[in-house]
Formats: C-alpha cells, sequence, structure tokens
C-alpha cells in the first residue's frame, strides 16, 4: 500500500512527460542488471565515472545489446580511485555530460525490474543526478542478488555469517570470474549470477 | 566479460583467430549469453539450430541415436554443420549445466562468407569429422554433399553456338540437346554469353526481336562460371548469391558443362537423382551402358563417404531397377512389354544387393499373349545385361532360361507343385520368387502370384521347417571363446552370417505373409508382430549391416573385376573396431540360430 503511494507521488513529481514509460508495467520476464564505476563510495560528494547495464531475457543475457557509457567528472579524478577502478582521466576523453548519459540510460531500462550486487549503492548514485534533472527517484522495481544468494544460501547454515563479497559469491556458483572489474564486465557477472540463482533451489 | 575480454577469449578459439578485427568485433557484437540447466536438448533432428554455441562454463553432450558420440567443454563450439544445412542427424544435450555464447545463425553464415580461411576451416573440420564418422561406421549423406565437387554432379552438355547463329536455330540445337540454355561464344566485346529461356522471352515476345536474327547481341555477359574443381557447396552459395538457376562449369577456363540449381538440390536430396536423370534422358543402349557404369563410381564415392550399407543397397538397386525397366521399354515393344511383367529376385528384390551381382530376374506373360514372341527379345534382354556388367546367374535363373520366362497360368501350377511335390531345389526356387518385385510392365500379375503363395502357406508346418531348415545349415565361424574361425585368414561372411540371417528372416516373413521383401524392413515387421522383441531386431539389423559391409569393403578392394567378387574377408587387414563388430555379428547370428531353430522345431524334421 505505501509502495503504490510513494510510486504515486515520485510519479506525480516527475518533470518530463516522456519519461513516464519508467513507470509502466514492468515487463515479466526481463531484466536489467547494472552497475556504476564512480569516484568514491560516498554518494553525496563521488560522482558517476562509467554506467554499466545489460538486459536478461529468460535465461539468457542479451550481450549484444549491451550498454556502456562514460559520464564526465566535474574535476579530475583522484590517483587513489584510478587504482581501483582504472578509468584514468584519458579514458574520459569521449565521455559524455553527465545528464545526457542517464538519459540514455533511462532510455535502455524502460520500466524493467533492475537487477545488481549491492545495487542500493548504485540507484542512489542514480539518484542523484535523476533527482535534479527529472524530479524523480529510478521507480524500477529493485532485485539485490547478493540478497538472493544469501536467502539461499542461510537455509544450510541457518547460524553461520555468509561471506557475500563478490568474488566469493561468484566462485561459490561455480561461475569464472574472468576479465578486469569494469561497470559491464560487473553487470555481465552480475547477470549471471541472477541467472544460476534463479535456476538452483539449493547452493 | 568486457569486450577485450570477450576479444580474447574468442580469438583463443581455433577458428575464430582466423577473423580480422572488423569481423571478430561484428560477431562479439552479436553473441549473447544463455544459461541451461542440465539434461536441456539444445538441438535436436526435429528443432532446427538457430546459434553457434560457444561454451563458457559447462559440458554438452552430441548423441547419435541415444548413444553419445562426442562431448563438448569450454571453449568448444557446435555445431556449424547444423547450421549451414539447417538440420542436424544428432541431438545436442546439456551435460552439465551450461553457460554459452550464442552467435546467430545469419550472423555465422555471415562470417563463413566473409572469411574463407573461417570457412575453409568448417569445410576441412567436416572432412575430419567424416574420417572419425567412417571409424563408427557412421555419417550423415550431407556431408557427403559438403565434400563432392562440381564435377561429381550431373553436369549437362552445354549447347555452344556462334554469336552470328540466329535464334531459332539455336532454340532447335538447344531442344535437341535437351540443354537449359544456350552459351554464345566469341560476341562482340565478349568471349562467352549466355542466353536462357527467360532471355528469349523477354527479347522476341515483349520486344519483338526477330526470331531468325543473330543470337549474339541478346547474349548476358560475363558469365557467372565455376570450376569443376570447386565444392558443390560453393556452387550452391553461388546460386543464392547472384539468385540464378544454373552455373556455367569450367575446368582450366573452358566451358565443360552447365550445373543446374535442380540437379544440385537433388543431388543434396537425393544422390541417386543424377544417375535417374540420365537414365530418363537416355536414348540408345549405349546411353543407358554409360548411365550404369556412373553407378559404380557414385556407389564408391558414397562408400568412401562412410554412408551406411543398408542405404548404398537401397540406392542401387533403385537405380538398378530403373535400368532394366528402361531396358525392357527400349527392347520389347510396346505391345508386347505391357503384356507381360519383369521381376528382380533373390538379393536384388530384398534390395540388399552390392555393386553388381548376378542377374536374377524372370518374366510373367500374360495367359493371352504369344509366348514365343518373347523368347528372342528376353536372350537380347539377358545379353544387355551382361554387356552393361551384371554378371549371368549361375543358377540361370534369368529371363532367357524358359524356366523363368512363361504364362501367368504356368507359374500358379508350378507353385502349388513347389507346395505339395516339393523337390530340393524348389525350396531354394520358392525363396528367391519370394522376394521378387516387378520393375516393369504389368505389375497386378505378381501381385496374383504373390497372393497364391500366401494361400499355400497355411498350416504347413512341416514345409515351412524344410523351407527354413537351411538357415542353419552352415556352421556360424566363431568358437566357444568367441574366437573367429578362419581358414587362412579368411572367413566366409554369406554362409557364416548373411545367408543365415536373410533366409531366417525370409522363413520367418514367409510364414506371416509379410509382402516386403527386404530384409531390415521383415526384420523391423516381425518385431511389430512380436515374432522377437525390438531390442533383438535392432542388434540383427546391426549384425547384418556390419556384414554387409565388411563384404563391401573386401569387394572395394578387389576393384572394378566384378569377376574377382566373393564373399570372403581377411580378418588380418581388419582394425580392432572391426574385429569386435564381427565378432559381436557373429554371437547374434548364434542367437537367432537358436531362436530358428525352436520356432520352426527343426529337431522334429531331418
Amino acid at each position: 500500500m505505501f509502495n503504490s503511494f510513494f510510486t504515486k507521488r515520485n510519479k506525480n513529481r516527475l518533470k518530463n512527460p516522456h519519461y513516464a514509460f519508467l513507470f509502466d508495467e514492468a515487463l515479466l520476464d526481463e531484466f536489467v542488471v547494472f552497475d556504476t564505476e564512480t569516484t568514491g563510495l560516498n554518494p553525496k560528494v563521488d560522482e558517476i565515472l562509467s554506467i554499466g547495464a545489460v538486459k536478461i531475457k529468460g535465461n539468457k543475457i542479451i550481450t549484444s545489446e549491451k550498454f556502456e557509457i562514460f559520464l564526465k567528472p566535474s574535476k579530475d579524478i583522484k590517483e587513489e580511485s584510478i587504482k581501483i577502478h582504472q578509468i584514468r582521466n584519458i579514458d574520459l576523453q569521449n565521455a559524455r555530460e553527465p545528464n545526457d548519459a542517464i538519459m540514455q540510460f533511462l532510455e535502455f531500462i524502460g520500466p524493467r525490474t533492475l537487477v545488481g550486487y549491492y545495487l542500493e549503492f548504485d540507484v542512489k548514485m542514480i539518484n542523484k543526478y535523476l533527482k535534479p534533472l527529472l524530479g524523480i527517484t529510478l521507480p524500477n522495481k529493485q532485485i539485490e542478488v547478493s540478497g538472493i544468494y544469501h536467502d539461499k544460501k542461510i537455509k544450510f547454515i541457518p547460524d553461520g555469517t555468509i561471506d557475500l563479497r563478490f568474488d566469493v559469491i561468484m566462485k561459490d556458483l561455480g561461475l569464472a570470474t574472468f576479465g578486469k572489474h569494469d561497470a559491464i564486465n560487473d553487470a555481465i557477472m552480475t547477470a549471471m549470477m541472477y541467472v544460476k540463482l534463479q535456476n538452483i533451489s539449493k547452493l | 566479460m568486457s569486450m577485450y575480454d570477450l576479444e580474447a577469449f574468442l580469438r583463443a578459439i581455433h577458428p575464430f583467430q582466423l577473423l580480422n578485427r572488423h569481423e571478430i568485433i561484428k560477431a562479439m557484437g552479436a553473441m549473447n549469453i544463455a544459461y541451461y540447466k542440465k539434461d536441456t536438448v539444445l538441438i535436436d533432428t526435429q528443432t532446427p539450430s538457430t546459434f553457434l554455441y560457444i561454451i563458457i562454463k559447462g559440458e554438452v553432450g552430441e548423441y547419435l541415436e541415444d548413444e553419445l558420440i562426442k562431448v563438448y567443454n569450454k571453449s568448444n563450439s557446435f555445431d556449424a554443420d547444423a547450421l549451414i544445412y539447417g538440420k542436424s542427424e544428432e541431438t545436442f544435450k546439456v551435460l552439465e549445466e551450461l553457460i554459452c555464447y550464442e552467435l546467430k545463425k545469419e550472423d555465422f553464415l555471415f562470417l563463413l562468407e566473409s572469411n574463407a580461411l573461417f570457412k575453409e576451416y568448417f569445410i576441412k573440420d567436416l572432412a575430419n569429422k567424416i574420417q572419425s564418422a567412417k571409424q563408427k561406421e557412421y555419417t550423415t549423406e550431407l556431408s557427403g554433399f559438403m565434400m563432392a565437387r562440381v564435377q561429381d554432379s550431373y553436369l549437362h552438355e552445354p549447347t555452344v553456338v556462334d554469336k552470328d547463329c540466329s535464334i531459332m536455330n539455336a532454340i532447335k540445337q538447344m531442344e535437341h540437346k535437351k540443354s537449359s540454355c544456350i552459351i554464345v561464344q566469341s560476341g562482340d566485346h565478349y568471349d562467352y554469353g549466355i542466353v536462357t529461356d527467360s532471355v528469349i522471352r523477354r527479347h522476341v515476345l515483349f520486344e519483338e526481336y526477330d526470331k531468325n536474327g543473330p543470337i549474339g547481341p541478346i547474349a548476358l555477359h560475363p558469365m557467372i562460371t565455376i570450376e569443376a574443381e570447386d565444392y558443390l557447396f560453393n556452387a550452391l552459395l553461388a546460386f543464392t548469391k547472384h539468385s540464378i538457376k544454373r552455373i556455367v562449369v569450367t575446368r582450366s577456363g573452358k566451358i565443360v558443362g552447365i550445373l543446374e540449381q535442380l540437379d544440385l538440390l537433388s543431388y543434396f536430396a537425393n544422390h541417386t537423382y543424377l544417375v535417374a536423370v540420365q537414365i530418363r534422358k537416355a536414348e540408345t543402349i549405349e546411353d543407358l551402358k554409360q548411365a550404369s557404369k556412373d553407378l559404380i563410381s557414385i556407389v564408391k564415392k558414397l562408400h568412401v563417404k562412410g554412408t551406411k550399407v543398408d542405404y548404398i543397397a537401397k540406392l542401387i538397386s533403385e537405380i538398378n531397377e530403373k535400368i532394366y525397366e528402361k531396358l525392357y521399354t527400349m527392347i520389347l515393344p510396346q505391345s508386347l512389354a505391357s503384356k507381360a511383367c519383369l521381376v528382380v529376385m533373390g538379393s536384388e528384390g530384398r534390395k540388399e544387393q552390392l555393386l553388381k551381382t548376378d542377374q536374377d530376374n524372370a518374366l510373367i506373360i500374360a495367359d493371352d499373349s504369344d509366348k514365343s514372341l518373347y523368347t528372342s527379345y528376353m536372350q537380347m534382354y539377358t545379353q544387355t545385361l551382361i554387356d552393361f556388367g551384371f554378371p549371368r546367374c549361375e543358377g540361370n535363373i534369368m529371363v532367357s532360361n524358359p524356366y523363368w520366362c512363361k504364362h501367368e497360368s504356368d507359374y500358379v501350377q508350378e507353385i502349388k507343385r513347389w507346395f505339395d511335390s516339393p523337390l530340393p531345389e524348389d525350396y531354394m526356387r520358392l525363396a528367391i520368387f519370394f522376394d521378387a518385385i516387378s520393375v516393369a510392365g504389368d505389375a497386378s500379375m505378381l501381385v496374383r502370384l504373390k497372393a497364391q503363395i500366401y494361400e499355400h502357406i497355411e498350416d504347413r508346418s512341416v514345409f515351412m521347417s524344410n523351407f527354413a531348415k537351411s538357415a542353419i545349415l552352415f556352421e556360424t565361424p566363431i568358437g566357444l571363446f568367441t574366437n573367429l574361425i578362419a581358414n587362412d585368414n579368411k572367413i566366409d561372411v554369406k554362409k557364416g552370417g548373411i545367408f543365415p540371417i536373410v533366409q531366417g528372416v525370409r522363413s520367418l516373413a514367409l510364414e506371416n505373409a509379410i509382402q516386403e521383401t527386404d530384409t531390415v524392413t521383415r526384420i523391423k515387421l516381425l518385431a511389430k508382430l512380436h515374432i522377437f522383441d525390438e531390442n533383438f531386431a535392432d542388434t540383427l539389423i546391426e549384425a547384418l549391416d556390419t556384414l554387409l559391409n565388411l563384404r563391401l569393403k573386401e569387394r572395394f578392394k578387389k576393384g572394378d573385376n566384378t569377376s574377382n567378387y566373393d564373399n570372403f574377408i581377411t580378418i588380418n587387414t581388419l582394425n580392432q573396431l572391426e574385429l569386435e563388430l564381427l565378432k559381436d555379428s557373429f554371437k547374434i547370428v548364434n542367437k537367432f540360430k537358436k531362436f530358428l531353430t525352436h520356432h520352426f522345431k527343426f529337431g522334429m524334421v531331418s
């Protein structure tokens, strides 16, 4: 009940009617997995450097239509964050204006349910741009992959603590982690986790 | 995986490293990742394949009729053949849960077209597969098609005219040669040009070009050609690419014939068609002889490609039938031909014969037709077949023998006598006549005679027992410890296995009034009637196939000299797999003999 109330209120604030499609009924077997690379972990001060997203249809990850975009940061990227995400200033030569990138991202996701790993953070980061731009926050349903993993795992070790690190989950699900961590790569790997979790009943 | 990683992943997979950067980017952009649970069937004979699968993780098994023949795992791709031909003889099933890339069929075919080396890999890969399939005594006819070259296909004789030849004259020549197009040579500004029906239609009918005018100006040029050495597969691609119906075949630039799309597709569908065309078009006995000669070379090709023996055998029988039929109409005047029925018997009737075996044929003459009119024609018929390379039947079971060339009513009486007071040789006569099929003339006569046989067979258990007994006449050449019993490394597979199976199955078929004449079909029908179970039926069919195949191989080694053909195989030239198969086959023969002994109560007759 509250959900629908918040959704309505959110929709009411939408400044540009073109984006009303975000509030449409979500497709049942289509999802968008996305990940962002940022300058740091604080949504208040840090900025998005890149967004990677991929659609899932049924048991297929549609890598042939993937979404990958780089955003122009307002100031030069600091050395310590370059070490983490390996996005250098020179890599952002073809980067887009942040608002432009966010709007393209919205076109890509449509009303689909969003899937991610620590999705809350990525959604907050998107909302940081979205709120001033369109007056709304991302209205899409959200599924937390580490949450599904946790729930399936906890049945068998009720008292234990569960290691929810990305690489640990990948390994536990028998998925090969290859390649570097970047937004699109992590989105695809997260998509693999999701698809696999949908197809197994126990871990 | 990022673009960069995916590229590295793909480049590590043969033959994707052959793609250039542009092509690999296109491939990557077209791929999706899919997840499949264990036991998911990805491709089977019913489901057309829509993707090339490249395994990221997991295992997939390739099954041929429930037998696992290959396992694919990380970095393996499958199944190019299924995409190229749009059908698969095999089933692909997930053995261990699978994450894979899927490259859409059209994108894969695009890559094949755009990169010659890449395509060559898949063609060569096929050659390797044929090699390994041969060891398993199996391959599809499709792979044969892939490996065949343009020159292996039936090429139509080209009608070549000069540029000054009149259109009417050119068309007459084309009609005479039964070709479908005209090649114009040394025209103005071109060496060769082509004129097809549609070109004539357009110029002469629509644009009122003078039909007696020179043909040179209306010819299309340059012509699309293909070298005789090239793969038929490439010809097929050329047809599609240029949307043409025929292509001019050259050898070192010189025109040698025309390849028609229809022939190509038929070759694909059915190898027999090409010889059938030649048989149908034959106007003289000499033409027919040529077609008959081509037959052997086709069989050889099929064998090299590992096609199942019973398929080859059926193919040859069908072609032979067409030759018999055509020769019958060539030799006999129409009035006589329709008043008689030509039948082939024995192994030919059972469609089991391989290469050319003895003539086993007979003529049934309608009671109201004068028998003496046929005599000289039938002598000529037998003689011509000998000339074609069909050896004379040692038992003289041929239309030139008056015993096998008589009135329908005479056969009726003879059949009655076979049952009522059989001489030793009558069991054999009944056996081969029971396998008869009609190939030309009035088939209803044979149907009536077969009906006579079924009528006589009822309640004849002693007769049946005597009839079937010869199936266990010869010892199976296998010892107590499943050692092969050979004489000077040679084993007679006919006495040892083929004949016992054929005769035993024939006896059961006779007893159950089964009308089909070929042994494999008879076995299947007997299983349906629960004479024995389906499992046993399958092993019996396999045993027969193995024995026939080994005999055929031996015959091929002997080359074209048909007079050398016998039923012996040399066991020290067999490989381990073949030896095992041979032993297993004889074990099955022994099991079948035990079954027959019990079924026909051989212990009760002497």
